[in-house]
């Protein structure tokens, strides 16, 4: 246990520790109109100003991949912050910080016990395997282990990993700097980006919440209005604490759902005493339309499968044949409790601070009339700085950079619209600081785009693929019950008296104009597909059918909850958003309802546009469906829409007096028994069967547990010079590429599904599985030399898994390789240069 | 003694030229050890072009590659620069003639040029002389007021690795400690003036920039300057294997005058802020030398510059006699080092006495006759003329007994000596092979009339860089851990191993790859003999060559494999 904290959380979190407190001076300078200075999101900040110096100067091989080269790059962010602190003069930073201790306190005592709260959640199952973990892992010890960047890739020898891998080289550098292994840094990896993303949302809503408050005092004439965040202005220090509980949490209504099915509720057995149920059935959730096992309980249970997995399964496609497709609706407390290290879990913290850029140029629009278009944003050190923040999101999470540089790009808008009203250069002006922002994004990151290969082939119309309103409001219910919640306040009681006339009609006609135009555009597209035939088996359809859009249109019409709600919600939002004074108000009064609520309004307007889109459009991947599409997209509809309810149910637990307020508070505590039904079962699930005698965070812990002798060649290869490695080659989330995995070492090929999906098509794989199944069966030499020749294999790997897939010949092996490795079940061989040699001398 | 400005430059430039002739003279005589191979070995990467990971040394790496490639790829290009900077510390008191004063300040130009740690560290492929040269020489500069020149040399010290931090650790925690508040400084400028500190950090980002990057040909070398405190830091963390005490003997061993005077400097001295300044420096330097469980001899670098400063301080004062009493001083010294040299000579007997197990008790009454004597001089001397004249004799026969004593170490511990000797100062095995194995390998070349190529040789499972250096220049070597049963290269090289099971029939030869003292087996008493001789048990590494049959001239008349000779060269 002690090993726990002093080899690995410790030494872990000092590193991120002095990357926030090295980049504080930066923060403090480019987030000055934030009342928390950026403080919240230094941390963000440095990792990614700090993985980028990184991972750039070791791309352009101006940096090795070594300590050396985490060491500079750190070094780097200091000398940044040391101008940017001699710029803002350090006596001011010392004042600053002696009269923030409450938020100090607060923020640092928030990270570091979500962090070591969540170590030793991963402490409990730390294993590195099942769904995508050992495809993570494998990236994280490939970038560990690549002389330079791009990084190999580990799976496909020859070629540079093609994904967006960002966020796996922020680890490493952390895990390099720490001396940390790839294999637990893979699980404090994964506990701090949960620190870290409970830190910057609480830093977003107490800032938010602070504005909220300062306005309000101006309004009341206790106070100036202030423009600078380092001006007074009161903290909500513990207010905050709301986002980390909605965003991190906070779950979607399926675990209560599931524990309602335990219970054996809403179930009455038929004539034959078989259990039925329409409710159920009307639900049509997989797995709970089936009748729970008896005796009932309280505590959601499946045989032979995991019950929380179906949560992130809520929603269900059908095709035209009837047949389901599989949707993805993953929310964080479900991505951080299944433990993948997935680019949208790395990206979180980054997309806080995202926010928090667009919060700060949102102030600072308001507060300073700048130039709108000119040269001069050259010379803005903000916008450079979220350039690099938006431009890093594709690389973490690609989908991310156009929807929080669109999220950029309104909030300079709104600011601009509230200060001079609306005119025709408002767009333009937007559309340019977008243009100019993710220009500047992309050409910051521009090698990770020369080696990236998608498999996305374009945008595909849903036309038979829709979200019913159940499954939508099981999903997002839990957050948006507040946000309409608070929407009602704003209107009743902050926009009214403030005389501020909400913009109905234009709220409806923007509402219905959105989502007819979406509705009509799918329809248009699809009218083309289908008069071509192209890509009507996407659906399901066996022929060019020519009902195919009737038929489209009747399902969506004959299930019209989540268009309604979008709209009711799209309505209301921008009714709201873009409410003027009337005439005969005072000017103070204009500042009840601005800035953070116009902000806020702004994010729910965002998270709505974010579950409308794949209604009617998605991506065509290699999966055909909606799959990948919603889970991007509510994902981040997720992240926007719980910090809208956390400040909403802040704003209604803080205004509220009398029996509005108990009901509020009532109504909440119904809502958070409901909602966090999910993360109490999840957790106890995972806590109640752990063996706390075997805490670990070496995400190799169960290969070394169970299958010690694997774990020791995997050893000595991780430590033996880099050379391509031939293991046994089998299934997508299966155990097979375990050796290249752990130890970096890049195979011939690893995941053959996986390897199609990041590139797109089989080409690169081309005759590699059945390559590495002739080098192992081979009985000739000759074969065998072939193969190893033609993909230059250096090392060899014998082990179980090998023998029990292939016939292994190892009298051939014995003959002509080395065994540089071996005990009582594997036995690694390395080929002799000489006989790779032989090759290139043929080759002309 | 009053000297002049022109005869001070005289002096200065003098033991510029004994320290570069100490450090010069029969550079590339000695082969490289196997840790000046590392990294000589990763300058010729440089030089020739090959992707690699620098190591944390990137000032010796970048300037030796360049080096390298202008010059090629001997022993003494290797060295060169360590060498070269080595030499240049004796100016360094150049710039510290205010706060020393002018004649100390000069006779610590000449302690350093002739420092036996300096001088064996700058005869070796390495970075340590780099370090110690250049942070001194930016200490001196920024004192001396040349903020450009001080930061370019902080820059430089920078670049030069690892051991510029405990150099870095231990100054600027006596600065902090007993830092002096009115030390007299040059140039009407005030240390705290902005812009001193701005041209400085300007020169230093400048340097770091084009000397780390070598003119941005091989901008990586930023990398590696970085990796040169984790690289430090890891002192701490994994052990050396050497002992506290062998490096407290080095200490000992090579710098008993500059610790006996720098101390006595120390004590006489105290109320000085200047030698409590000094003597803070030294002893933080002892102490993070030794506290590390990664210790290295190098460490010692950063100890004996305080304390020569403080030993040349001392001496300048012994050094001032009245001229009256010179010719008394000058006499009872002469008579007192006359006794003190047949001293050592007695203790040396007396430790081969022990050594041969004979009686020796004649020595040992003619030791405390000796000492009798010596008293007794003095004391007729004080008595005859004064005290103060006879205990300056005494100091002063001292002080050039001593002084031979360091010399000697000096000569010993440079390599110069031509009897192989056993020096604390080695930075690992010493290739002492090295040339009868490259000799061998031509021979086979010369004999090779068999083909027109170049013969082929596989070094199997020798992991050695010192080989590896040797076998720079020599065309189709190959490294591997193992070689199939089909292959037969003309010349394998190998561990000590009776046989070689290949397609062909060798020959083999055995050569001493790996050579050095094994401190751990000396007995107390042969410390003593170690002190005069230089001799301690070594333990060496052997390697055979095997020489496929056919590349000899009389290959027809031998037909099967044959056990490795033992007549051949380099055999023990």
């Amino acid at each position: 246990m002690i090993d726990i904290f002093l080899q690995g959380i410790l030494p872990w979190y000092l590193a991120i520790l002095l990357a926030g407190w090295l980049a504080f001076p930066l923060a403090y300078r480019l987030l000055s109109f934030l009342p928390d200075r950026g403080y919240t999101f230094a941390r963000p900040i440095g990792l990614l100003v700090w993985g980028f110096l990184y991972w750039l100067l070791t791309s352009l091989h101006l940096l090795q991949n070594d300590l050396g080269g985490v060491v500079f790059a750190l070094l780097l962010v200091a000398g940044l912050s040391i101008v940017a602190g001699g710029s803002t003069g350090w006596r001011e930073l010392r004042a600053w910080l002696a009269q923030r201790r409450g938020l100090l306190i607060t923020a640092e005592l928030l990270f570091l016990l979500t962090f070591v709260a969540w170590s030793l959640v991963r402490a409990v199952g730390p294993e590195a395997s099942g769904t995508e973990k050992p495809m993570e892992l494998a990236f994280i010890n490939a970038i560990l282990r690549s002389d330079s960047f791009p990084p190999h890739d580990p799976w496909l020898s020859g070629y540079a990993i093609s994904y967006y891998y960002f966020g796996y080289v922020i680890v490493a550098m952390l895990a390099r700097l720490t001396g940390i292994s790839g294999a637990v840094a893979f699980n404090l990896g994964g506990a701090s980006w949960f620190a870290l993303t409970a830190l910057a949302a609480y830093g977003l809503l107490t800032n938010l919440l602070s504005l909220r408050r300062r306005a309000a005092e101006a309004a009341s004439g206790e106070g100036a209005v202030p423009s600078q965040g380092n001006e007074p202005g009161g903290l909500n220090v513990i207010g905050g604490l709301l986002a980390p509980l909605f965003l991190l949490l906070v779950s979607n209504l399926e675990g209560f759902l599931e524990v309602l099915h335990a219970r054996g509720l809403f179930w009455q057995p038929d004539a034959a005493g078989n259990l039925t149920s329409a409710f159920w059935k009307w639900l049509d959730i997989q797995e709970l339309v089936n009748p729970p096992a008896q005796p009932f309980g309280w505590v959601p249970e499946r045989l032979g499968g995991i019950w929380w997995w179906r949560a992130s399964r809520v929603l269900q496609d059908y095709d035209l044949a009837g047949s389901t497709r599989e949707i993805i609706d993953e929310f964080p407390f479900f991505s951080f409790l299944l433990a993948d290290l997935h680019p949208h879990v790395l990206a979180m913290p980054f997309v806080l601070l995202a926010v928090g850029l667009a919060l700060n140029l949102y102030l600072r629009t308001r507060a300073a009339q700048d130039e709108p278009i000119s040269l001069a944003w050259l010379r803005r050190y903000d916008l450079w700085l979220a350039a690099l923040v938006l431009g890093g999101l594709s690389f973490l999470n690609t989908w991310d950079f156009p929807i929080y540089l669109a999220l950029f790009g309104a909030a300079y808008g709104l600011a601009r619209y509230q200060a001079q009203g609306w005119h025709s250069r408002l767009l333009v002006e937007a559309l340019a600081l977008c243009g100019v922002v993710g220009i500047a994004g992309i050409g910051l990151y521009l090698p990770f785009y020369t080696g990236f290969a998608s498999q996305a082939k374009g945008l595909l119309p849903s036309l038979v693929y829709f979200t019913r309103g159940t499954h939508l409001w099981i999903m997002f219910g839990s957050l948006l019950l507040p946000v309409l919640a608070w929407l009602l306040f704003t209107w009743r009681r902050g926009y009214r008296p403030a005389g501020y006339r909400p913009a109905w009609k234009h709220g409806l006609i923007f509402a219905l104009a959105v989502t007819a135009g979406l509705w009509l555009l799918s329809f248009v597209v699809g009218l083309g597909l289908a008069a071509r035939g192209e890509v009507l088996w996407i659906y399901g359809a066996t022929s060019g059918d020519s009902l195919l859009l009737v038929e489209a249109l009747a399902r969506r019409l004959a299930q019209p909850g989540t268009w309604l709600t979008l709209i009711g919600l799209l309505t209301i939002t921008w009714a709201l958003l873009t409410a003027r004074p009337e005439a005969e108000t005072e000017p103070e009064a204009r500042e009840i309802s601005a800035p953070a609520d116009r902000f806020v309004l702004l994010l729910i307007l965002l998270g709505a546009g974010l579950v409308l889109f794949p209604e009617f459009f998605y991506l065509f991947d290699q999966f055909s469906n909606r799959m990948n599409t919603i889970f991007k997209f509510y994902f981040q509809a997720w992240i926007v829409w719980s910090l809208a309810a956390a400040y909403g149910l802040a704003v209604l637990l803080r205004e509220l007096r009398g029996g509005a307020y108990l009901a509020t508070v009532l109504g909440t505590a119904i809502l958070l028994v409901m909602s966090l039904a999910y993360p109490f079962f999840g957790l106890l699930e995972r806590l109640a069967s752990a063996d706390y005698s075997q805490l670990s965070l070496d995400g190799a812990a169960a290969i070394q547990r169970y299958s010690p002798d694997d774990m020791a060649a995997i050893d000595w290869l991780s430590e033996a010079p880099v050379g391509v490695l031939a293991e046994a080659v089998g299934g997508s989330y299966s155990g097979y590429a375990r050796v290249s995995t752990f130890s970096g070492q890049p195979a011939v090929l690893g995941w053959p599904g996986h390897e199609s999906q990041w590139r797109g098509g089989e080409e690169e794989k081309g005759s590699r599985e059945a390559d590495i199944e002739l080098l192992y069966r081979a009985n000739r030499w000759e074969q065998m030399q072939a193969i190893l020749q033609r993909y230059q294999i250096r090392y060899v790997y014998v082990g179980s898994l090998e023998r029990g897939k292939y016939r292994v010949n190892r009298a051939l092996y014995n003959r002509y390789l080395n065994p540089v490795f071996q005990n009582q079940q594997v036995t690694i061989y390395e080929v002799p240069p000489i006989l790779l040699a032989e090759e290139q001398v043929k080759q002309p | 003694m009053k000297f002049s400005m022109r005869r001070e430059i005289g002096l200065y430039g003098a033991a510029l030229v004994v320290a570069w002739l100490l450090r010069f003279a029969f550079l590339g005589r000695a082969p490289l050890s196997e840790a000046e191979a590392t990294l000589a070995l990763q300058a010729l990467g440089l030089a020739r072009g090959q992707e690699m990971l620098l190591g944390p040394h990137p000032a010796y790496l970048l300037f030796s590659g360049a080096w390298m490639f202008l010059f090629g790829s001997g022993n003494a290009v290797a060295r060169f620069w360590p060498a070269l900077v080595g030499g240049l510390v004796a100016l360094a008191p150049v710039f510290f003639r205010v706060q020393l004063g002018r004649r100390p300040a000069l006779l610590l130009a000449f302690f350093l040029a002739i420092d036996p740690g300096l001088v064996a560290l700058s005869r070796q492929a390495g970075s340590q002389s780099l370090a110690v040269t250049f942070l001194l020489l930016a200490l001196g500069l920024w004192l001396a007021r040349r903020p450009v020149w001080a930061g370019a040399m902080a820059g430089l010290a920078l670049l030069s690795g690892p051991q510029i931090w405990p150099g870095l650790l231990a100054l600027g925690i006596a600065l902090w400690a007993a830092g002096p508040r009115d030390l007299p400084v040059q140039g009407p400028a005030a240390i705290e003036d902005r812009p001193i500190w701005r041209t400085a950090l300007w020169a230093l980002l400048a340097v770091l920039l084009l000397a780390g990057t070598l003119f941005f040909v091989f901008p990586r070398g930023l990398s590696a300057m970085a990796a040169s405190l984790p690289a430090y830091l890891a002192v701490w963390t994994t052990s050396s294997g050497l002992s506290l005490g062998l490096v407290l003997a080095a200490l000992l061993f090579y710098a008993f005058l500059p610790v006996v005077f720098g101390l006595t400097g120390l004590l006489v001295g105290r109320r000085l802020e200047l030698h409590r300044f000094l003597g803070a420096w030294a002893l933080v330097a002892l102490a993070l030398a030794l506290l590390p469980p990664g210790r290295t001899m190098e460490g010692l670098l950063w100890v004996v510059v305080p304390l020569w400063a403080l030993t040349a301080r001392q001496v300048d004062a012994y050094m001032r006699v009245p001229s009256a009493s010179r010719l008394t001083v000058i006499g009872q010294a002469v008579l007192a080092t006359a006794i003190l040299i047949f001293v050592s000579f007695d203790i040396l007997a007396i430790s081969n006495s022990i050594t041969a197990q004979q009686d020796y008790a004649p020595e040992m009454i003619a030791l405390v006759g000796a000492l009798v004597l010596l008293l007794a001089t003095s004391l007729l001397v004080a008595w005859g003329w004064n005290g103060r004249s006879a205990g300056y004799g005494v100091l002063w026969s001292l002080m050039v007994i001593l002084f031979v004593f360091t010399l000697s170490a000096t000569w010993n511990a440079s390599g110069l000596s031509r009897r192989g000797t056993a020096e604390l100062w080695q930075t690992g095995p010493q290739f002492v092979d090295e040339n009868l194995l490259t000799d061998t390998l031509q021979e086979f070349e010369k004999w090779n009339i068999n083909t027109t190529y170049p013969i082929d040789t596989a070094v199997v499972g020798v992991p050695s860089p010192a080989l590896q250096w040797a076998l720079r220049n020599t065309a189709n070597v190959s490294y591997v851990d193992f070689l199939p049963a089909t292959a037969a290269p003309a010349v394998v090289i190998t561990p000590d191993q009776p046989e070689l099971a290949l397609s062909a029939t060798y020959r083999g030869q055995n050569f001493v790859l790996g050579q050095q003292p094994t401190w751990y087996l000396i007995l107390p008493h042969e410390w003593l003999r170690w002190l005069y001789y230089r001799e301690a048990p070594l333990e060496k590494q052997p390697i055979i060559l095997w020489a496929r049959i056919d590349l000899f001239p009389e290959s027809d008349l031998l037909s099967e494999e044959s056990p490795p000779s033992q007549d051949g060269p380099g055999i023990e």
